[in-house]
């Protein structure tokens, strides 16, 4: 078996940390230092008080130790750019890519339409799979061969972990039913294989850079520039690492946008040929690993989308986990040993016929499951009938209306002003699942006019095209498209009693910015940090923590006669940018701006990988892999 | 900070324009000043956010009734904060919008 992996330099477990950077050290970028943790209920005599202390928040402070320095050598002679990517006009067109959780497709905006692009298989849709060998790495329908022979080898499910962090419950509770390694790499999740780890934002990369090619082969010219599909319901640490993902890929993203959005612009698209009424549309978007429910008016060329709301963790790869553990038991009795005892070919060869048969049972009432060989020899056999599937997976259909209530909720509507709900991603093909949607939608159709696996790919090219061309030179049917799209999850700050003070609701139409003004909570208090968080929960502590600055220089004055305003912009891709300042005596204003965190990884991490991944490009262009 | 523009203006629509109206007027301006249809227009995307917050109030009829009686300062606080009035004596300081002070 091919391990371990010299050359590949994935994270090795203890040495290529990232290098100093003055965040390591808790100073912001003007270098005044954080304050460092203080135990919950002392911060209120701390004489330096600040306004917005968040009491418990441990967890969610990314302020890792300070690793050694990385040595600076990662050049080498194949460094160069292959193409002459100097001229600027010459970047070739938006592609759009839906990286999904278990396939990724790709598309372009050609001759008038959206034009879904095969991969070198002959397929339109490629696995989101990576596998990953001594002497190469494989990507797509070629790493799932791999996996048979190497289940450790291959991974997939990148987009479940990324931006996620360790202690996560859903990673947690995911880990004993995949066959690959997943270890702690920072607080944050990375797929172990030999001695090597590999970032989520790395096999994501592999797969967008497979995407890539497959675009590249068929247009005949390199590409630059992408619009990446996410879940409507990401939370910022997920995009950004999907933002790093495709930078280290070579990937210039034009856009981030929502999946079940980027359906609706292809469905709405042959849609409003020659139609101009509004329209009321909800997207149901169950795919691998995530459901998204979209609520947007179609008017004329308008995509306004009125609420988002979702599960990210909940797919087809749910109901394939549920059918496993059904299944467990029947084969330790059948073949009298426990496969999930370090069992990896085994659990896979399972894996695979449960798919098999979930896949049948939306065709037909009853369905086998057929394994040879499964473990020792000995075979495996069984059958299930979609009653019993549907009992097996009920805590799961339990949570599919769930975010449909939520968005009508959101957006003011009752179930009847829906005009049609579109379903998208492979798992709305589970009959329950459209039963659910039309006994919540009595007497409407759900319309399967668009292919759920190709839908949001082909949104993400009309929406690359929309963006890359002068407004003069646009095709007919682009002109009159414009997408409004929301932030799906509340931005606000955390006040001094701990509480969340929300400065731009979710479901608000993007861009936006919002300023709010606040006071000093203490007296002669001469800083105060500002701690932004994204959630809908009223306690800070149950949000999530994007990112942190101090704002110095508050003149001396009693608690709650200092006025701070503070600034919430977020842009057209769902970025904040938070500035804060004091009005001073004298009218005059500091400021202090930041960028929402990072992703996880630095700067330093993801230039080192996109020269990995450029080489392994030039491997395989070379040597006509992958 | 700066003067706010009146909603009404800014949506271009009379004092007593109904929800249609307002819709109708948002998108107008929504479609004209979108940043994807404006890139790298500071101006542009400048008014598509304050269309944007004009309209969020306007369709919504409580905030509505509130900007009409007490003009931007009605706002402030966005309703649900209010709420949180006495129940910690830090909230008074850390909570409430600055015009009420």
């Amino acid at each position: 078996m091919a391990v371990p992996f010299p050359e590949l330099d994935g994270d090795a477990l203890e040495s290529n940390r990232r290098p100093e950077s003055p965040e390591d050290h808790g100073f912001n970028e003007e270098g005044i230092p954080i304050l460092p943790d203080i135990p919950t209920g002392a911060h209120h005599e701390a004489s330096s008080g600040g306004l917005f202390f968040s009491p418990d928040d441990t967890e969610s402070r990314q302020l890792p130790p300070s690793p050694p320095p990385l040595p600076e050598n990662t050049g080498s002679s194949l460094d160069p750019p292959e193409y002459d990517l100097s001229s600027e006009e010459d970047v070739g067109p938006v592609v759009g890519i839906d990286l999904g959780t278990t396939f990724s497709c790709v598309a372009v905006w050609e001759g008038g339409r959206p034009c879904v692009i095969a991969n070198n298989m002959g397929n339109r849709t490629t696995p989101s799979w990576a596998s990953f060998h001594s002497d190469n790495v494989f990507v797509g329908e070629a790493a799932r061969a791999k996996a048979s022979r190497n289940p450790q080898c291959a991974v997939y499910d990148a987009k479940r972990v990324i931006g996620r962090k360790w202690s996560d419950t859903s990673v947690q509770e995911s880990l004993r039913l995949w066959p690959f390694s997943l270890a702690e790499h920072r607080g944050n999740c990375a797929f172990q294989i030999g001695s090597q780890l590999y970032t989520p934002e790395e096999v994501s990369a592999y797969v967008l850079a497979k995407m890539k090619h497959a675009a590249e082969d068929y247009l005949g010219r390199k590409i630059k520039k992408a619009v990446v599909t996410v879940p409507a319901y990401f939370n910022d640490a997920q995009r950004q690492a999907t933002l790093d993902a495709a930078t280290i890929a070579d990937l210039e993203v034009a856009r981030i946008i929502n999946e079940p959005t980027a359906a609706a612009l292809a469905y709405g698209l042959e849609k409003t040929e020659g139609d101009d009424s509004l329209q009321t549309l909800l997207v149901y978007d169950l795919g691998g690993g995530t459901l998204d429910v979209t609520i947007l008016v179609l008017d004329g060329g308008v995509f306004e989308v009125k609420s988002t709301s979702g599960d990210t963790n909940l797919g087809g790869q749910d109901f394939d986990n549920k059918l496993v553990e059904h299944f467990l038991p029947e084969v330790k009795a059948q073949c009298g040993v426990d496969i999930t005892d370090n069992k990896a070919k085994a659990m896979k060869k399972l894996r695979d016929a449960c798919q098999v048969l979930k896949h049948n049972l939306s065709h037909s009432e009853t369905a086998t499951i057929e394994v040879d060989a499964l473990i020792n020899g000995k075979d495996f056999d069984s059958s299930l009938s979609r009653e019993k599937f549907v009992e097996i997976t009920h805590s799961l259909l339990e949570r599919c209306l769930k975010p449909v209530k939520q968005a009508l909720q959101d957006a003011r509507m009752s179930a009847d002003e829906i005009d049609e709900a579109v379903l998208i991603g492979g798992s709305t093909r589970i009959v329950r699942v459209q039963q659910l949607l039309e006994e919540m939608f009595p007497g409407k159709k759900l319309s399967k006019k668009i292919n759920p696996d190709e839908a949001v790919a082909m949104g993400a090219a009309i929406q690359g095209a929309n963006l890359s061309r002068a407004y003069e030179t646009k095709d007919p049917r682009l002109v009159g498209i414009t997408l409004m799209d929301v932030t799906p999850l509340s931005l606000g700050i955390e006040l001094a009693s701990g509480k969340m003070s929300t400065i731009i609701p979710r479901n608000t139409t993007i861009p936006y910015s919002h300023t709010r003004v606040y006071k000093n909570n203490e007296d002669y208090q001469t800083k105060a940090i500002v701690e932004v968080f994204e959630g809908e929960e009223k306690y800070t502590k149950n949000n999530r923590l994007l990112g942190k600055f101090t704002l110095p220089g508050l003149p001396p004055k009693r608690r709650g006669q200092v006025q701070i305003p503070i600034s919430f912009t977020v842009d057209a891709n769902g970025v904040l940018e938070v500035v804060a300042c004091v009005s001073g005596e004298e009218g005059t204003t500091k400021r202090l701006v930041i960028q929402k965190d990072k992703g996880l990884l630095t700067e330093d991490d993801i230039q080192r990988k996109a020269k990995i991944l450029a080489k392994w490009e030039r491997k395989c262009r070379a040597e006509k892999l992958n | 900070m700066t003067q706010k523009r009146d909603y009404y203006e800014i949506l271009n629509v009379n004092h007593d324009a109904d929800e249609d109206e307002i819709k109708k007027a948002y998108r107008k301006l929504a479609i004209q000043f979108h940043p994807d249809k404006n890139p790298g227009d500071k101006v542009a995307e400048d008014k598509f956010k304050e269309a944007t917050e004009a309209y969020e109030v306007l369709q919504d009829s409580e905030k509505r009734n509130r900007y009409d009686r007490f003009g931007h300062t009605g706002l402030d606080g966005s309703g649900s904060d209010f709420g949180d009035f006495g129940v910690n004596l830090d909230d008074i300081f850390g909570d409430v919008f600055g015009d009420l002070f």
